[in-house]
């Protein structure tokens, strides 16, 4: 078994490095986003005459999004590339199965998540001095729970691809868009209306957002809120899980060769 | 010799539309079987059964006594394809390829492993080259290559030479055939090249609407086609075979002084007899029995079928 994730791993990192594409996903977004947001903070701060102070918490923001960002557009755009390369077919006549192509997924795209957000953070101290690391040790409890609820919706994601193939493959990069806002990833959860708040609720993330910014502001996290974000994502993985093991079995009744 | 794939009644149903009905064959060891059938057929549709990328309707295979279900990991060890219609990853190297793939397989001397094949394939000058970058040819070459890492007891070879010249084609043809010798492999293969299909097959089975018509040794097959073509030269050949044809042939051609008669082979001796007794003067005379073209074409040609 082990040697099969191996091999898959192996593909999707030479995929990576043969990609001018995928390795842009390391330096290309950081950049953009830090300087946007980076900018935008700091203009937000001069024009409240230095009272609102936002900067620390976009920037922070925008590395510990790339959490869910980069694993749930890792794991569905490796599906995506497999179909366009019609390659699912030498993948699954061989030993591999489906759950561990889901492991190698999953590992994949934690190592380059890690690699990404050092890259970012690098680029956040360059260019404005943050230190990802005022988070302190809670970084670990947040990255790793925002990647589990990446890794639920790109294994959703997957579980779509599996099922419906490149008819609907936009929803490989705009489906994580749709949590954003209700991740709180930028604002507190009292700037949404009322059947917003309630709707963020269900969205792991957004706890973890809220704590993050707890902690730039008091140096305090409420544990139960990482507690709930981790039972939520449990479940969500858990479904996420089901729904790709069920979808896998109807394209195999299909046949694979009908999602190419 | 031991079956070592068996397949019972496999059926395949898409909406209301039998892809593969009922269809039951098995696979002997060191035995090499054609598949042949039209496009739509349903050869592509039982090949992707036999993977385990299709699930069927209904029916069992059997890989080496074990059904397929539930050895599904365990035989996919021992068994490997090539396919026309899939491809490995445009973006990598071969070399990248080969190395990732290996590591689907359970195999002891990996990087060895590689070397042989990449040899045996005459892949060295194209290892650092991307997938994209091949011709059609050399793609083919390389999933053949591939299909061959893991050192399969099975081989599922679709259309495997279809996009190869002949020069390649022929290194592929003989490759599979020094392999079953060697190393006693069995190989489900299709095709559409029937002279392929006759020079490498032990056995064929035709397909058509999904079910097997006939599976047989190619020459039992072009048997009980019972025609038989006779060639030979003449001097005048449309004065002279005026006077004989009406009796013998079914059909007949006239290349300069070359004669091609389509018979039965009971009508052979006649045929030859009468020439004699007409005096026809003649010289490079050759007989050759039905190729499984003819067959293909007779079993799909109603006209045909009727007029042998």
């Amino acid at each position: 078994m082990l040697h099969r994730i191996y091999g898959m791993i192996l593909r999707y990192w030479y995929s990576t490095l043969r990609s001018w594409d995928r390795l842009t996903d390391f330096f290309y977004w950081p950049i953009i986003d830090l300087a946007l947001w980076g900018v935008t903070g700091a203009y937000i701060e001069a024009s409240s005459g230095g009272e609102l102070k936002v900067m620390s918490s976009l920037i922070c923001a925008v590395i510990l999004w790339y959490s869910i960002y980069r694993t749930q557009g890792d794991i569905s755009i490796s599906i995506l590339e497999e179909i366009w390369n019609k390659n699912l077919i030498n993948v699954f006549s061989s030993p591999v199965s489906i759950i561990e192509q889901w492991l190698a997924l999953v590992i994949f795209s934690f190592a380059k998540l890690v690699l990404a957000t050092t890259v970012a953070s690098f680029f956040a101290y360059l260019f404005y001095g943050f230190n990802i690391l005022v988070l302190g040790w809670n970084i670990l409890p947040f990255m790793l729970l925002l990647t589990l609820f990446g890794w639920s919706i790109g294994i959703f994601v997957s579980g779509v691809l599996y099922r419906y193939s490149t008819k609907v493959q936009s929803i490989a990069w705009t489906t994580i868009w749709l949590f954003a806002p209700f991740s709180l990833v930028y604002f507190p959860r009292n700037v949404l209306a009322d059947w917003g708040q309630t709707l963020s609720m269900f969205v792991p993330s957004s706890y973890i957002f809220e704590e993050m910014r707890s902690v730039l502001n008091s140096g305090q996290v409420n544990w139960l809120n990482l507690k709930l974000s981790l039972a939520i994502s449990v479940v969500y993985l858990c479904l996420a899980g089901i729904f790709l093991r069920r979808s896998f079995d109807v394209a195999l009744k299909r046949g694979l060769v009908k999602l190419f | 010799m031991r079956d070592i794939l068996q397949v019972r009644d496999l059926t395949k149903i898409f909406g209301g539309f039998k892809a593969v009905d009922a269809a039951s064959f098995n696979l002997q060891e060191g035995e090499i079987l054609g598949l042949l059938g039209q496009n739509g057929a349903g050869k592509t549709t039982t090949i992707q059964m036999l993977l385990g990328v299709l699930i069927p309707t209904s029916g069992e295979i059997e890989y080496f006594g074990k059904p397929f279900r539930e050895h599904r990991g365990e035989i996919q060890e021992k068994i490997n394809f090539s396919s026309a219609y899939t491809n490995l990853p445009f973006n990598l190297k071969v070399k990248d390829c080969l190395h990732y793939v290996s590591h689907f397989y359970d195999i002891a001397d990996r990087r060895q492993r590689i070397k042989e094949i990449v040899s045996q394939f005459d892949l060295e000058k194209l290892l650092n080259r991307t997938v994209a970058a091949l011709s059609a040819g050399e793609q083919t070459r390389l999933n053949i290559a591939k299909a061959f890492l893991n050192r399969p007891k099975i081989v599922l070879l679709d259309e495997p030479t279809a996009s190869l010249d002949p020069e390649n084609a022929r290194v592929v043809r003989t490759f599979i055939l020094e392999q079953q010798k060697s190393e006693g492999l069995s190989v489900v293969f299709t095709s559409h090249n029937m002279e392929e299909v006759e020079e490498v097959c032990d056995r064929v089975i035709f397909i058509d609407g999904g079910k097997i018509t006939w599976n047989d040794t190619p020459y039992n097959l072009s048997l009980r086609l019972d025609l038989n073509t006779v060639t030979f030269m003449l001097d005048n050949p449309t004065q002279d075979m005026t006077r004989i044809l009406p009796k013998h042939a079914l059909k007949w051609e006239v290349h300069g002084t070359e004669v091609s008669i389509k018979l039965k082979e009971k009508s052979v001796p006649g045929l030859i007899q009468d020439l004699v007794t007409n005096q026809i003067g003649f010289h490079g005379l050759t007989i050759n029995r039905a190729s499984l073209e003819e067959y293909f074409f007779k079993e799909k040609t109603p006209g045909v079928k009727n007029a042998a």
